[in-house]
């Protein structure tokens, strides 16, 4: 079951935003936070430590947010990670995109810390209905 | 003059009209090349300078963010330590006779209270600095509409064969194709999201 301790993977390539996120993250009481500035080096990381939870962006060099989300749905030991998208692509066609992919939640860019907590709530209640 | 002498005459006057119709056509199309030569040439030079220029506020405008964020970081955390140091208080306001321990609580409450709306401002502040990114990332796609009006100059340049044109690099660039477009999606808000989201069920 996932709690306030899980590990938490941002991802994004503007520093500021990472910089947003983590602090947001850390006042509603994550502090477990970890970031990398594009999919590949967000992969890597997953791949070697044991993350609970990614928030990533969609437009990144070298492996855009869509990328690794469907690298982390097709890797049998990430399959299950949940997925946040937070994203300025918010595009009808992005948002079914994501969900076709299989993210877990949406947030249209600029978010307040409100919107971002309700979503990871939200995301784990489903979890933990599930499980 | 017999009239066949007049029927060549008069087929050679034509001819000649035409002929001089021809060249002027020719000279002005000759003109019309240099002139847009002369700007093919011109903003050659100039959408670089501009692409330059806009990465250049993209990274301004990334340091500028990272230093309000750093000064706010600091206040966030000065907020932290004004709520442990209330905390104490209010401890020590217990140990004071009854009337002076409920006087002092209700400052503290009231401190606590400036304190908490403070923080909440912040981190209002810290989470409206994603206009940075947001920015960021318009820049980029106005970046990427002068790479797709500079790579279209380098291709008229390329196939006018125009002196001065496209370096080898900037050859290369096109025939590589790596200046790529903006997208041209319409945006949408949190609300729409949230309704796609439940209506395929995620």
């Amino acid at each position: 079951m996932l709690d306030q301790n899980m590990k938490i993977l941002v991802v994004d390539d503007f520093s500021t935003m990472r910089r947003i996120i983590k602090n947001i993250l850390r006042e509603i009481g994550y502090n477990n936070v970890d970031e990398a500035d594009d999919g590949s080096t967000a992969l890597e990381k997953l791949r070697g430590g044991n993350f609970d939870f990614v928030v990533t962006d969609w437009n990144m060099p070298n492996m855009p947010g869509i990328d690794l989300l469907k690298a982390i749905r097709h890797d049998d030991k990430l399959k299950h990670t949940p997925v946040l998208m937070v994203t300025a692509e918010a595009a009808k066609e992005n948002v079914v995109t994501a969900v076709q992919a299989g993210v877990n939640n949406y947030i249209v860019k600029p978010f307040t810390a409100t919107a971002l907590k309700e979503r990871i709530d939200l995301i784990l209640e489903k979890i933990n209905v599930q499980s | 003059m017999s009239d066949n002498a007049n029927s060549w005459n008069s087929i050679l006057n034509k001819l000649r009209e035409e002929l001089s119709g021809l060249a002027k056509f020719v000279d002005q199309t000759r003109q019309g090349i240099d002139n847009l030569e002369t700007t093919v040439k011109i903003s050659s030079e100039k959408f670089p300078e501009a692409s330059t220029q806009l990465n250049a506020v993209t990274g301004d405008l990334e340091n500028a963010a990272n230093n309000i964020m750093n000064i706010l970081e600091g206040l966030m955390a000065d907020g932290d330590t004004t709520q442990a140091l209330l905390k104490e208080f209010t401890a020590w306001a217990l140990t004071l006779k009854a009337h002076e321990s409920a006087a002092g609580a209700a400052i503290i409450r009231k401190l606590e209270d400036m304190n908490a709306k403070s923080k909440n401002d912040m981190m209002e502040i810290f989470t409206n600095m994603s206009f940075q990114d947001l920015t960021g990332q318009k820049l980029k796609k106005v970046i990427g509409s002068l790479a797709v009006v500079e790579s279209k100059l380098l291709e008229l340049a390329l196939n006018f064969g125009f002196n001065g044109g496209p370096t080898e690099a900037e050859k290369k660039k096109v025939l590589l194709g790596e200046l790529k477009g903006p997208t041209n999606a319409m945006p949408i808000d949190q609300n729409v999201v949230d309704r796609i989201m439940k209506e395929l069920g995620a």
